[in-house]
C-alpha cells in the first residue's frame, strides 16, 4: 500500500490555461485558414500546434509587434454569423497568451479578399496600423497603437492596399500602375500624399498584390514574371528597370509565376523564393510545382526546389499512413504532384522555407538554403492559405529574460 | 484577335435576345450553368450561384446580390460570340462550397478591382458573408470587322 501511495499523482489546480514560454519565435508560423477564419500557430521544428486566434470572417491577416510582445489582427464580425451588423476591429492579442488585451472599433468596410499580405499594415516605428477598406471606394483606417484610438480615416481614390515604407509611411497600389506614398504626422493623420507615374501596366501585365519587402525595397513581381524593384532609401519611391525570373527557355517551357502566395524572401542573404508552374495565361493564380530561388543582388537563379506534396488531411485531420520512410515515398513518389498555394521563409540564420495548399492543412518545411525536405507538418485547420513568420526586425530575436519569462 | 484587344473594341448593351443568340447544350459542361466548365463561369474564381441553389443569373434562395460587381469577358461556344459577363456576388449565407470555379480568365490584382475576382463584393445594402457568384450576360463585345460592317457609310 506504501508503493501505491509514493507513486499517486500530484493534486492538480482547475482553472488553469497555458502561456507560451516565448512570446516569439523565428521558427514558428501563424498559417491563416480562410475558411475557418483562424490563424493556427505551429512549431516548425516539432510540429507542435500551440495556439490558435479566432479572426471571424475572411482570410485573416496577422502583424507583429516583438517589442510590445503584441499581434495585431483586423477581423470582421456580423452580428447573426453570415449576416446582420457588421463590426470591424483592430484586435490587439498578447503574444504570450494569446488573449485580445484591447480592441480598436474600426470603420465597418474594412476589404474582404483572400490576399496574405496589403490588407494591413504596420508602420516601421510600430505606432501606426492601416487597415485597407474598400466599400467599394478606398480608403485607409489609421490605428494608433500606443493610445488604442483610430487616428484617422484617408481617401485613398483610384489606390489600394498597404504596405510598410518608413517609421510613418504606407504605399497604395493604384489602377494606373503607380504608386501612392502617404505620409503620416505625428497624430495619425494625412500630412503628405504623392502619386507617381506609372511603373508598370496593370491591363498589360499587372505586378501581383503578393509584394514582400527587402530592406527599404518592396519587389513586386508581375503575371509574366518580370521583378519591379521599387527602391524607397532616398524618400521617393524610384523604381528600377524591370528583370525577369524567367529566360527565354523558361518562358519557351510555359513557366510562370502563380499562387496565393507566390513569394517569399530571406532578408539576411537577398535570396528570393518564387512559386512557378507551367501553364498559360490566366494562370497566376495556380498551384506552384516547383519553387526557383534567385539571388536579388546578382539577379540570377541559384536553385529549383521541387514542391513536394504536403501531407494530406481531412476536416484538419491529417492522413498519415504506415511507417515514416512508407508515407514519403506514398506522397514523393506515388502520388501526383497537386503543387502547393503559398510559401514562407523564416528569417533566422538557419532559415525553413514553408510551403502549404488550400487543399490541406498540411505543410512541407525544407532547410531554404539546401532546399532539402525537414518534415511535414499540420496547422490544424482546413486549409493554408497564407503563411505568416516573424519579419527581420532587429528587435525581433527574443531577448533572454523573454526567454526565461513563464 | 485576343481577349484583351476584343474588350477594348466597341461594346453594345444587348437590347433584347439576338436573333441567331443561344446557349451551349445544357447536356454539356459547356452548357450547364452548375459546372464549372460552363462557358459564362470563365472569369469566376468561386462558387456558381446555379450550382447553390440559384440560376446563371439570380443568387440562392434567401441571399441578396450585390449591387457591385467586377466584369470579365466569355466567349460562347454556342454562337461563337463574345460577351460581357457581370459577376455579382450572393451574399448572406456561408460560403457554398459547390461546383468550385477556378478559371480566371483576364482577371486582374484587386487594386484594378473592376477586374478582380479576388475582391469580396458583399457591400452596401449586400454587407454579408459571401456565398456564392452570378454570371450576369450584360453585353455583347463586337469584333472591330464586324463593328466597321455594321457602321453607316459616311
Amino acid at each position: 500500500m506504501a508503493g501505491a501511495a509514493a507513486a499517486q499523482l500530484p493534486i492538480e489546480t482547475v482553472g488553469r490555461s497555458e502561456v507560451l514560454e516565448r512570446a516569439f519565435d523565428p521558427h514558428r508560423v501563424w498559417a491563416a485558414d480562410g475558411l475557418l477564419g483562424r490563424l493556427n500557430l505551429v512549431d516548425l521544428d516539432d510540429g507542435a500546434f500551440l495556439g490558435q486566434i479566432d479572426a471571424g470572417w475572411g482570410m485573416p491577416q496577422v502583424l507583429f509587434s516583438p517589442e510590445k510582445r503584441e499581434l495585431y489582427v483586423p477581423e470582421t464580425y456580423f452580428s447573426r454569423g453570415t449576416r446582420g451588423a457588421r463590426t470591424d476591429v483592430a484586435t490587439i492579442y498578447d503574444a504570450k497568451t494569446l488573449a485580445p488585451s484591447a480592441e480598436v472599433l474600426l470603420p465597418p468596410k474594412r476589404a474582404i479578399n483572400p490576399l496574405p499580405t496589403g490588407n494591413a499594415a504596420l508602420s516601421d516605428d510600430g505606432r501606426m496600423l492601416a487597415v485597407f477598406n474598400m466599400d467599394p471606394a478606398t480608403s485607409l483606417s489609421i490605428v494608433d497603437l500606443e493610445t488604442r484610438q483610430l487616428r484617422a480615416e484617408i481617401p485613398t481614390p483610384g489606390c489600394s492596399l498597404a504596405y510598410a515604407a518608413g517609421a510613418r509611411r504606407f504605399l497604395a497600389l493604384c489602377a494606373d500602375g503607380g504608386l501612392l506614398t502617404l505620409d503620416l504626422d505625428a497624430a495619425g493623420g494625412l500630412a503628405r500624399a504623392e502619386r507617381s507615374a506609372p511603373f508598370f501596366d496593370p491591363e498589360a501585365d499587372p505586378v501581383t498584390e503578393k509584394a514582400v519587402r527587402w530592406g527599404n525595397r518592396w519587389i513586386f513581381v508581375s503575371f509574366e514574371g518580370q521583378v519591379h524593384e521599387v527602391d524607397l532609401s532616398n524618400g521617393a519611391p524610384r523604381f528600377e528597370a524591370p528583370w525577369s525570373l524567367l529566360d527565354a527557355e523558361d518562358r519557351e517551357d510555359s513557366w510562370r509565376v502563380g499562387g496565393l502566395q507566390h513569394l517569399a524572401l530571406h532578408e539576411a542573404t537577398g535570396r528570393l523564393y518564387s512559386l512557378v508552374h507551367q501553364g498559360g495565361p490566366d494562370s497566376h493564380k495556380d498551384p506552384g510545382t516547383e519553387i526557383w530561388v534567385h539571388d536579388l543582388a546578382e539577379r540570377r537563379r541559384v536553385q529549383r526546389i521541387e514542391a513536394l506534396n504536403p501531407g494530406p488531411t481531412v476536416m484538419g485531420y491529417p492522413i498519415v499512413f504506415g511507417p515514416d520512410w512508407f508515407y514519403r515515398f506514398a506522397l514523393d513518389t506515388v502520388m501526383p504532384r497537386v503543387g502547393v498555394d503559398a510559401i514562407a521563409v523564416t528569417q533566422d540564420a538557419e532559415p525553413l522555407l514553408l510551403a502549404g495548399a488550400k487543399y490541406t492543412a498540411g505543410l512541407v518545411v525544407y532547410d531554404a538554403r539546401s532546399g532539402e525536405l525537414l518534415r511535414r507538418v499540420f496547422t490544424g485547420g482546413m486549409t493554408s492559405q497564407a503563411l505568416y513568420t516573424l519579419p527581420p526586425l532587429p528587435e525581433a530575436e527574443p531577448s533572454p529574460s523573454d526567454r526565461s519569462a513563464p | 484577335m485576343n481577349r484583351t484587344a476584343l474588350a477594348t473594341l466597341a461594346v453594345l448593351l444587348l437590347a433584347g435576345p439576338p436573333v441567331a443568340a443561344e446557349e451551349p447544350d445544357p447536356s454539356t459542361p459547356e452548357g450547364d450553368p452548375t459546372a464549372a466548365e460552363y462557358w459564362r463561369h470563365c472569369s469566376i474564381d468561386g462558387f456558381p450561384a446555379a450550382a447553390c441553389g440559384g440560376t446563371a443569373s439570380s443568387c440562392p434562395p434567401g441571399t441578396l446580390m450585390s449591387p457591385v460587381a467586377w466584369i470579365g469577358t466569355c466567349h460562347n461556344p454556342a454562337d461563337g460570340r463574345d460577351y460581357i459577363l457581370s459577376y455579382n456576388d450572393c451574399c448572406g449565407k456561408g460560403p457554398c462550397g459547390q461546383a468550385f470555379v477556378h478559371r480566371n480568365e483576364g482577371d486582374k490584382p484587386v487594386y484594378y478591382a473592376h477586374k478582380s475576382n479576388d475582391v469580396g463584393w458583399c457591400m452596401g445594402p449586400a454587407d454579408a458573408v459571401y456565398n456564392s457568384t452570378v454570371s450576369v450576360v450584360i453585353g455583347v463585345v463586337e469584333d472591330e470587322e464586324a463593328a466597321e460592317a455594321e457602321e453607316p457609310a459616311k
